[in-house]
């Protein structure tokens, strides 16, 4: 199932074997476990800087097998941060700087996550995008240890 | 001088508003199913997003942290949280003011994005196993972030897309993994949660005028788009008024602080990709403002936020 995972955050499944991996991470804790350690490796690695790639070495509690498929992930989130940081056209000098002072910061508010459900449907971007922007909100993290 | 002119103004070709175009209807017109990875910061969220276009349904479903799944019909949208067995309910004012073109972009009106963004043709590239051609948006002031849209060459669709801000640092991007366009069944946008004995949050937005509300100064390029009264979760009536720029698009929240007077603390949220939150009291209101704009710019809307007795 594990293999199965990568290959589905890689985009390697087809539509009906994508269908049946999500729906094991639905149902099935360790599936999901398997998931969320994926996209930390993802997150750590890519802390370290994308421009200058190096090799990997997996914790030797982490199987071989598993090492390979989450290699493969590593490329997607490559791919996806090289797209990123591929350069950008210059952005033309500003006609008008009122900046306003400085603001103080302020955790979220509480309700943040039922501000963006408010706002979202009138963004015009779901009109390039669909739904996709929806998926911006606060992150909430189960109480779900990772082991 | 009159050369000059004539540049400017032919900033944007042709192609690139065709291109655009040619996005937006894909958007709508296609069936699709697809893996996507949203990203900014150093967080990275995987969703799946079908598309039914025959029934104009919609559903996202979110694959990581707390799960959440949206269907999107063509009056509602409905997000269920299956940890707190909750639905809310939002309902599609868009369409309940016939002749209003929000939040959809009419194909006409993407020439008048033009007049805050450079659009032009980007550079080719593949990704997740499609040829994309992109269109960059620039912005023409610091008022607003600049985008790089990556749609498939053969369908239109959009499969990435880049946020960057003024300063040419990438904001959040969206990508897709995996999609397959076609082949979509209905039963494929149903909601996997039966959800008979869930709490049910609805927002009863509603248009409406609010009042003696509005700003003592507009922010270059955003215009009033919508006004409305709405619940926040569970709460009492809320004003909502929407400004956009064609692209962008910032909300400012408008509710009573009440007797209780527990007063809204002045500042900025940490930012969530593109998007900002400010908070300030304005006539014991508390004022919320919520956009895809660049800090700056949510502080200074926020700030002309103004109440006078009508």
């Amino acid at each position: 199932m594990k293999e199965r995972i990568s290959a589905l955050m890689d985009g390697e499944l087809d539509e009906h074997a994508a269908g049946v991996v999500i729906e094991a991470l639905a149902g099935d804790r360790e599936a999901r476990q398997a998931w969320r350690t994926y996209h930390l490796i993802g997150d750590a690695l890519r802390e370290r800087g994308l421009r200058a790639p190096r090799p990997v070495r997996f914790p030797r509690f982490f199987p071989q097998r598993f090492a390979l498929a989450a290699a493969a992930t590593l490329a997607a989130v490559a791919l996806v941060g090289w797209l990123a940081f591929a350069p950008q056209p210059p952005v033309a000098p500003a006609p008008i700087a009122q900046a306003p002072t400085p603001a103080a910061t302020v955790p979220l508010p509480s309700e943040a996550n039922d501000y963006l459900l408010a706002h979202q449907g009138f963004s015009p971007r779901v009109s390039f995008q669909g739904m996709a922007p929806y998926v911006r909100t606060v992150a909430e993290h189960r109480e779900e240890p990772v082991q | 001088m009159l050369l000059l002119l004539a540049g400017t103004a032919q900033a944007q070709s042709p192609e690139s508003l065709a291109w655009l175009r040619k996005m937006q209807e894909a958007t709508q017109k296609l069936s699709y199913s697809g893996t996507f990875v949203y990203q900014h910061g150093s967080r990275s969220e995987t969703s799946r997003i079908t598309r039914y276009a025959g029934g104009d349904v919609e559903r996202l479903e979110v694959l990581d942290g707390v799960p959440r799944e949206l269907i999107r019909t063509r009056d509602t949208v409905r997000c269920y949280l299956p940890d707190s067995r909750v639905v809310k309910v939002e309902r599609r004012l868009e369409h309940a003011q016939p002749g209003r073109n929000f939040p959809a972009l009419l194909p006409e009106q993407i020439g008048t994005l033009a007049k805050h963004y450079d659009i032009a043709l980007g550079d080719t590239r593949r990704i997740g196993g499609f040829d994309c051609q992109s269109v960059t948006l620039t912005p023409r002031d610091n008022l607003r972030y600049g985008y790089r849209l990556y749609a498939d060459t053969k369908s239109g669709m959009l499969v990435g897309a880049l946020t960057v801000d003024p300063a040419g640092r990438l904001v959040e991007q969206f990508m897709f993994t995996q999609l397959a366009i076609g082949k979509v069944t209905p039963d494929m946008v149903k909601p996997r949660h039966a959800a008979a004995a869930w709490r049910i949050e609805d927002a009863q937005a509603a248009p409406a005028r609010l009042p003696g509300w509005g700003l003592s100064a507009e922010l270059p390029g955003f215009r009033k788009i919508v006004e409305l009264t709405r619940r926040i979760g569970e709460s009492k009536p809320v004003g909502q008024v929407v400004y956009s720029d064609g692209l962008a698009a910032v909300s400012v929240f408008i509710e009573p602080l009440g007797e209780r007077r527990e007063s809204a603390r002045t500042g900025l949220a940490p930012a969530m990709g593109a998007i900002h939150i400010y908070t300030r009291e304005v006539a014991n209101h508390k004022v919320t403002v919520v956009g895809e704009a660049p800090a700056a710019s949510v502080q200074r809307i926020a700030d002309a936020v103004e109440y006078r007795r009508p």
